[in-house]
């Protein structure tokens, strides 16, 4: 059964102690009914959230489509559509037993075929991080109609497979998805799932209502007798929306940072900085080692040093950031603690760069570099980036472009120097960090992947190592050696670990709070009256 | 045809001026035909060549995406085809009205805009109305009372309504009145859920739409102002003004019966420019006000090089453009008949 754990925690890893002071909650019996109203930024690309991966799109759609487990703040699983699991030694084998009480919205039963549908057509072929997530699943054996055998073509160890199945394997029905196109499906936008919410109308560019679904599993759940998500495209809109008590939640950094400060002096305000835990990442700078000077590592550690993290954390983030290690947060439990802190040692750059064979010419350059940063706070980033490359004599040239015209250069072209990127963590590095350092994933047009050219078969090594550990020891040893090779090779420059928060009025009671909070189904959540 | 000398003086032609109106407009809509064919094939060349393109934008949103998943979406969107095959495909649509699949709303173009359709005109009709109004009054008090007082306060604070960028009063005007005051929502269309319907649900509508509306039409009502004003200024020494003040007539005659009619043909045509900004002109204030308008569509589906959308957007904007101004050309005409429509 799923047990549910009073939240205690909120705040509890933030950096900054204002955050913990305000958001702490305390036991209380759960009321029924009621309102949530959720501030978010924009229209999802649909509501169908198998084929997504967005952020938004699986907020929406996680509370109507549920997934076979979810993940606890103690990195452990609970099982939501399954009742139980277990893997083979060698990894190769992850067997799941359903829940008998399931239904759909529309009254069907859910079967082991709704689950091999969901991973083998829809998340195999239709979702985005697809045929990367599922790539080792070859076949879903259904032994009944509660059982779902997955096989896999090479081992992989149970945390990132799990991990894999709670954040980005929603289940939806054969019956419903299976017999058309599934990009034009019209029920992509009338959905029906498992979850404690039904959908109830989509206004675009306004609202998205989700009503209580009274058939679910948990009797007593859901508390909410609908949540409605607000489409307020503007962050400060949003800050006023939450100031005049016209929303009572939002997720994934909903206001500036300038506005969490205010929000957070407010009685009726709670700032929660632990529900994003597992999906938050590593900033860092991508840098193209097709470019020669680059290619030095001598190079990249002088760039390295040149840079301030204190001052990136002070000034752009107001210290709701801290200097990165590695490309793993220091805050994981997969983290190498012995990791030394990256230097800010201007002198010691300059010295590395002259060693290299660049010295400063007679304009006082050593030679020119083009900076891409990928928006919001990375622009901010990548201006610092500039005045810091000056001070070691690289004369640096922002490169402004919106998202596509982004990917496109780095990822289609190849067309950089310094990119400053996002790298993030999405519950385990086997996810969605591995292919930016593994000389294999190298793969043009491909995003979120090696665009640097980084080739190194120590590096390829660690990560198949940990890539088919099943043992977490052996998995811990073989990503300790990643994170070490990557400090000392440096493909990536690590820059800053960002916080990322989740804004609530303190009426909002949020249920069990694991560290994908936004992506949990809200079944346990309620509001105070 | 009848030479007349009117009471302002200038010669009117007596025209016949319905079957002269539809004999315009059907030249206009000849002239507007290439005009839109010209459209339709620039735009849809010029879109392509922004760098990105739907497939690149679409894993940007959804934030990763291997080799495999964009070749398959790349052929279910057609862009896999020569660039030909693909626009010959979406002439032939469009010949058929079918504007196509918007992928990243996951619905059809035409569903995606019409929802989004009634707001923009709600919010720019009733803005330029309320404009138009305080505009002309503002601008006749200003030209009445010239070099005085009222007139140099008329012109500062057209200055500063001018010069104050939207986004700055629409957040001001929310920290006062709704966060502060909390006499108005935030922002939004309508209250959700409310199941409001009738002229209950008109007031609720109307009440979201007191500040986006008085944003946007603080911006007009500044432009207005300053056309009326110096419109009716040049008019203060015409022959006819002189000849209407010299038959006795009232000040207040003279100006808004005689003067206003013809200070107000700039700002016609001013209207008729605005009108075309219809589809995308209110998008800082859609976006400020979360009004789920056709601006911030306009601007999400150039952000996600949603062709189909985007083309259909533009492509309507042309017409609205186009039908705007032949409207406004009419009513000029029918306001001041020296003028040729043609």
């Amino acid at each position: 059964m799923i047990t549910r754990r009073t939240v205690l925690a909120i705040g509890g890893l933030s950096m900054l102690p204002w955050v913990g002071k305000l958001a702490a909650q305390e036991t209380k019996k759960p009321a029924p009914g009621g309102v949530l109203r959720v501030a978010v930024y924009d229209d999802p690309r649909s509501i169908f959230s198998p084929i997504e991966t967005g952020d938004l799109e699986l907020t929406i759609g996680s509370k109507i489509f549920e997934s076979l487990l979810r993940l606890k703040a103690d990195n452990t699983f609970e099982g939501v559509l399954a009742e139980s699991w277990k893997y083979s030694p060698d990894g190769k084998e992850y067997e799941f037993k359903l829940r008998d009480n399931t239904r759909f919205h529309d009254g069907q039963p859910l079967t082991s075929e709704d689950i091999a549908f969901s991973i083998m057509e829809l998340g195999k072929k239709h979702n985005a991080f697809g045929s990367t997530l599922f790539a080792n699943v070859i076949a879903a054996d259904l032994p009944d109609a509660r059982t779902v055998v997955f096989k896999l073509s090479k081992p992989m160890p149970p945390f990132p497979f799990l991990g894999t199945l709670a954040a980005f394997a929603p289940i939806a029905p054969k019956h419903i998805y299976g017999t058309s196109d599934i990009l034009k499906n019209p029920k992509n936008n009338t959905p029906i799932g498992t979850g404690p919410f039904r959908f109830k109308e989509w206004n675009r560019g306004s609202s998205i209502v989700l009503d209580r679904n009274p058939d679910y599993r948990e009797k007593s759940e859901p508390y909410l007798d609908q949540v409605v998500f607000r489409i307020i495209t503007d962050p400060g809109a949003r800050a006023a929306a939450f100031e005049a008590d016209e929303v009572d939640a939002g997720v994934n950094s909903p206001v500036s940072k300038a506005d969490l400060k205010r929000l957070a002096e407010l009685p009726f305000i709670a700032i929660d900085a632990s529900g994003n835990k597992a999906t938050e990442g590593v900033n860092a700078i991508e840098v193209n080692l097709r470019r020669k000077e680059l290619s030095d590592v001598r190079v990249r550690r002088a760039i390295s040093m040149s840079i301030d993290r204190n001052f990136i954390c002070k000034a752009v983030y107001e210290g709701m950031a801290a200097p990165a290690h590695g490309p793993i947060r220091s805050d994981s439990f997969l983290f190498d603690a012995e990791l030394p802190q990256l230097a800010f040692n201007i002198e010691e750059a300059n010295k590395l760069l002259d060693e290299a064979g660049y010295p400063k010419g007679a304009d006082g350059w050593r030679f020119n570099l083009n900076i891409d940063p990928n928006g919001d706070d990375l622009n901010v980033i990548g201006d610092y980036i500039k005045q810091a490359l000056a001070g070691i004599g690289i004369n640096g040239t922002i490169i402004v472009s919106d998202y596509a015209t982004h990917n496109a250069r780095i990822y289609t072209d190849y067309d950089f120097d310094l990119s400053v990127q996002v790298i993030s963590t999405l519950v385990d590095p086997q996810i969605s960090v591995f292919d930016y350092y593994w000389s294999k994933a190298i793969s043009k047009g491909r995003w979120q992947t090696n665009a640097t050219d980084y080739r190194n078969e120590e590096m390829d090594k660690a990560i198949e190592d940990a890539e088919s550990a099943i043992e977490a020891d052996q998995r811990l040893a073989a990503l300790k050696q990643f994170q070490k090779i990557a400090a000392r090779d440096l493909p990536l420059i690590p820059l800053v670990e960002y916080e990322s928060h989740n804004v609530f009025n303190k009426r909002v009671q949020l249920g069990s709070l694991g560290p994908v909070w936004p992506l949990q189904t809200w079944a346990d959540a309620w509001l105070e009256k | 045809m009848t030479d007349v000398t009117s009471t302002s003086g200038a010669v009117r032609k007596h025209r016949k001026t319905a079957p002269r109106a539809l004999q315009v407009i059907a030249n206009r809509l000849a002239q507007a035909i290439p005009t839109i064919a010209c459209v339709l094939v620039v735009n849809f060349f010029l879109v392509r060549l922004i760098p990105g393109d739907p497939v690149d934008a679409f894993v940007a949103k959804a934030q990763a995406a291997d080799a495999l998943f964009k070749e398959n979406l790349r052929h279910e969107m057609g862009l896999d085809q020569p660039i030909w095959v693909q626009f010959g495909i979406y002439l032939w649509k469009i010949v058929h009205l079918d504007f196509g699949w918007s992928f990243q709303n996951s619905a059809p173009v035409l569903e995606v805009i019409l929802s989004r359709l009634w707001p923009t005109v709600l919010l720019v009709v009733v803005s330029i109305a309320l404009s138009l109004v305080g505009g002309v009054v503002l601008g006749v008090t200003a030209a009445r009372y010239f070099l005085t007082w009222k007139d140099r306060a008329i012109a500062i604070m057209s200055m500063i309504l001018y010069a104050m960028p939207a986004f700055w009063i629409g957040l001001s005007l929310i920290v006062v009145f709704s966060v502060k005051l909390r006499l108005v929502p935030v922002g939004g269309f309508d209250t959700i859920g409310s199941g409001k319907t009738g002229l209950a649900y008109a007031l609720d509508v109307a009440r979201h739409m007191v500040l986006p509306a008085a944003t946007l039409g603080l911006f007009y009502l500044a432009v207005y102002t300053r056309l009326v004003r110096a419109s009716m200024l040049e008019l203060l020494d015409s022959d006819f003004v002189r000849t209407a003040r010299a038959k006795g007539l009232s000040e207040s005659t003279v100006l808004w019966r005689h003067m206003l009619p013809h200070a107000l043909l700039p700002v016609l045509t001013m209207v008729g420019v605005q009108l075309g900004s219809l589809l995308s002109g209110a998008i800082v204030i859609e976006t400020v006000f979360s009004w789920p308008g056709l601006g911030r569509l306009t601007f999400q589906a150039a952000l996600q090089r949603d062709y189909n959308t985007l083309l259909a957007i533009l492509l309507m904007s042309t017409v609205v453009v186009v039908t705007a101004n032949l409207i406004v050309d009419l009513v000029s005409a029918w306001i001041d008949r020296r003028m040729d429509v043609n």
